[in-house]
């Protein structure tokens, strides 16, 4: 019964990923394309095994039926070099088990939103394969019991959301925005990078499970670790400054907007904050800037929802609000309520982004004037107007974002030039005929 | 002199592999004899009793890479003859007992192979001017990696020049990035990732004086089989359409699907995503990089960053968007693509089982720590 655990959470993680391995080889090694159904047959089925899978866990540990207390999965070790080792350790815990059953269900139910949504879209085959990549990336993040396969997990999901955004190629707009997303995400993970590292070295160790006695850990060393992974957590949630990709995310199909955007990986960085709850616990600074950027986002993300022109744009900056929330949940100690939330928010949002299409159907929507705070302007017309025009621009974060990335590329363009000339010097072939 | 108790397969595999992929893409009956010729040097270095036979080895594979190279750029051959002397000094000294002279010849062979700036010259001619032959001798760069671990990789470096030579490393990885984010060709994209992936190798060898030898292992390991495979596959693109500048209209990945998913996936394995070796060797390459110096840890972070969006936007620029003509010349050949699934097959073992590259480091850690290096000073 104990190995059937196991195998309950090897399947959660395993379904998605042999569905993403099975499409891949019949698109490369077929000599003609695969139709949808041959598509939807081989990549749901994986999905639903871990829909299922997810909550045959989940109930069992809900009903205490499980085998396998809370606690970690060890199923041996992914790579071990002098005293460095890669555990290959799986995480049971009530928020774990929350978020898979929660992303596996989610997912599968796009996946069978999407048949009929994207039915004769040209890239039907490749959304399905990046929502199998979804899928598993979901699941490694939720059960990871170590930070190297976390970050895995964590990896595959920014990388599909990149994928998603710049799913209609043709036009130019999705693939800036989906570089940009993807250039914040890999901004963001430094601090996740650099936060295993600094675990490995203060723990010896990077189990979430040693995360524990964090408070034992001198100050600047629980604040350093504590600081890169709000940081990383900032990024993937689009809390502020890393806000500016969530909104250009849009430009991806409805149902990944949905799913990611929505549901799931938005919600990443909050599951990330409620896992390592016992280190933010020990960094009281890091806590503070949680929850201040926390409820700085809510408010920034509240003021442009109300003046944004477009329904999914508008859900988009709901959902950051709502995030925002749930960090500041997070970083004040509550994490239960973070979770509780999270879950709530994620079965709304979802039905919420899948409607939003209907919705500029019906109303009609498209290129009319934004809706202004009408008590706002009964009683300070004038700080009423300022905001405004203030939220259109969304608080003119793009502008300054570009003067912190500005120098850099100054920078970059100055070396290029500076090598470009150095390589001219040390050239035989550029000084004459050959 | 101890012995390495297996040959080094897995190694010896990876860097033939690469080797071959170019030539294997495209059929030529001279290179097929210069392919035999290096791959037996390079299994008779990776084999080779002592430390002057398997340095010789390198220094012979590197004049027949002089040769090969002559005819698409004298800066490369040139660069490539340096090397091979500098491996036959290393040699020599090593034959001699000089260990420190050995080891510091040696980083010089890596480096300049490597293009790690600013010895990055004659790598960055042969980038622009042959992909495919840049590609190619990351093969025997394996091997010479491999030999410098196994020969004088255990000679203690003075902790100065370590906490010089291993920041000024990751700096420039982050130059090359930040040369990745502002090219405008495909060539010139490809320059900036071989001379960021050779900056991350010359750090982890030097890291791994202070952790383990699988860091520089697997870092070499990855950087030949993505940058070879990116080679192979920019000659594949520029036989089809000419050179790829960012501002030309793309939508290869219309014409071409194959190509660009090869191309897409063989980028990412070079920018360390989960499944490729690139991830774990990343990995280890902080830790050991944690131990020598945080700065160049924080920096071998940003630079594969920078060539991960960098990757991403040309990728998108080449192969992606509407195709404003027809493209009629056809997708990758059968050669192309087994070339292309070698190197491809390669990454994803060693991304998902790195213990069949890291035990090999294992190994030369054993002997490194069963026969200490003495000096003529030392006896």
């Amino acid at each position: 019964m104990r190995n059937l655990d196991t195998w309950l959470l090897v399947t959660q993680m395993a379904g998605p990923a042999m569905g993403l391995l099975a499409l891949t080889a019949r698109v490369l090694l077929a000599s003609t394309p695969a139709r949808e159904s041959t598509v939807y047959r081989i990549i749901v089925p994986g999905l639903a095994l871990s829909a299922v899978s997810s909550w045959l866990s989940a109930g069992e540990h809900a009903l205490g039926l499980a085998l396998i207390p809370d606690g970690e999965v060890d199923l041996g070790t992914w790579l071990r070099v002098a005293d460095y080792r890669i555990p290959l350790a799986l995480t049971i815990t009530t928020p774990t088990l929350v978020y898979a059953a929660l992303g596996a269900t989610l997912t599968l139910v796009i996946a069978v939103f999407s048949r009929t949504y994207l039915h004769r879209e040209p890239g039907f085959a490749r959304f399905y394969a990046v929502l199998g990549l979804v899928a598993t990336g979901t699941q490694l993040v939720a059960l990871a019991g170590a930070l190297e396969l976390f970050f895995a997990g964590w990896e595959l999901l920014g990388l599909a959301s990149a994928l998603l955004i710049g799913f209609y190629h043709e036009r130019d707009e999705p693939l800036r925005s989906s570089v940009r997303a993807f250039a914040t995400f890999r901004a963001a993970d430094a601090g996740l990078l650099l936060a295993t590292v600094g675990m490995f070295s203060l723990f010896g160790s990077t189990r979430f499970a040693d995360l524990e006695t964090a408070h034992i850990l001198p100050s600047a060393a629980a604040t350093a670790l504590a600081a890169g992974l709000l940081l990383s957590a900032m990024g993937k949630s689009a809390q502020l400054p890393f806000s500016d990709w969530l909104p250009r995310a849009m430009e991806g199909p409805t149902p990944s907007s949905a799913l990611c955007y929505g549901a799931v990986s938005i919600h990443a960085g909050v599951f990330l904050l409620i896992r390592v709850q016992p280190v933010l616990a020990a960094a009281p600074l890091v806590q503070a800037a949680g929850i201040a950027l926390g409820l700085l986002t809510a408010a920034y993300a509240v003021l442009i929802a109300r003046t944004h022109p477009d329904a999914k744009g508008a859900l988009a900056h709901a959902t950051l609000a709502q995030v925002g929330l749930m960090v500041a949940e997070v970083c004040a100690g509550w994490p239960g309520l973070a979770l509780a939330h999270m879950t709530g928010h994620a079965l709304l949002r979802l039905g919420q982004f899948l409607r939003a299409p209907n919705l500029i159907h019906d109303h009609h929507r498209i290129g009319t004037a934004p809706a202004r705070p009408m008590w706002l302007h009964r009683h300070w017309p004038r700080l009423a107007e300022r905001l405004y025009a203030q939220a259109v621009h969304r608080l003119r974060l793009d502008d300054h974002l570009q003067q912190v990335v500005a120098p850099a590329f100054t920078a970059a363009r100055w070396l290029d030039r500076t090598d470009a000339r150095f390589r001219r010097l040390t050239d035989i072939d550029a000084r004459g005929p050959r | 002199m101890t012995l390495l108790p297996e040959f080094p397969w897995m190694t010896g595999l990876i860097a033939i592999a690469v080797s071959t992929a170019p030539i294997a893409a495209r059929a030529g009956g001279a290179d097929v004899l210069a392919i035999w010729l290096l791959a037996a040097l390079m299994a008779g270095a990776l084999a080779a009793p002592a430390p002057a036979v398997a340095f010789l080895a390198i220094a012979l594979a590197g004049a027949v890479h002089a040769g090969l190279a002559w005819r698409w750029s004298r800066t490369g051959a040139v660069m490539h003859l340096t090397a091979a002397g500098l491996c036959a000094a290393a040699a020599a000294w090593a034959g001699t007992g000089r260990h420190g002279m050995a080891l510091l010849c040696s980083l010089l062979a890596v480096g300049l192979r490597a293009g790690v700036p600013p010895l990055h010259s004659g790598a960055a001619a042969l980038a622009e001017r042959a992909s495919g032959h840049l590609a190619q001798q990351w093969g025997s760069l394996l091997t010479l990696i491999f030999v410098h671990l196994r020969w004088v990789g255990a000679t203690p470096i003075p902790p100065v020049a370590l906490s010089v030579l291993v920041p000024l490393a990751a700096a420039a990885a982050v130059g090359s990035g930040l040369l990745a984010l502002v090219q405008t060709d495909l060539r010139g994209l490809y320059r900036a990732s071989a001379t960021l992936h050779g900056s991350l190798v010359l750090c982890a060898i030097l890291a791994s004086t202070a952790h383990s030898s699988a860091a520089a292992l697997l870092v070499g390991a990855t950087s030949a089989l993505s940058l070879g495979g990116l080679g192979t596959l920019i000659a594949a693109v520029e036989a089809r359409s000419g050179p790829v500048r960012f501002d030309d209209p793309g939508g290869r990945a219309l014409a071409w699907p194959i190509l660009a998913a090869a191309f897409g996936v063989l980028t990412a394995a070079g920018v360390s995503i989960p499944g490729t070796a690139g991830f774990v060797a990343d990995d280890l390459l902080l830790h050991g990089l944690w131990l020598v110096s945080r700065p160049a840890t924080v920096a071998a972070v940003i630079a594969p960053a920078l060539l991960a969006v960098a990757s991403l936007s040309a990728y998108a620029r080449t192969f992606l968007g509407q195709a404003p003509v027809r493209r009629i010349a056809p997708d990758l050949s059968v050669r192309e693509r087994v070339a292309a699934a070698m190197l491809l097959l390669l990454l994803v073992s060693l991304g998902f089982l790195p213990a069949l590259l890291s035990r090999e480091a294992v190994r030369l850690d054993d002997v490194a720590r069963d026969a200490p290096i003495t000096t003529p000073d030392s006896r």
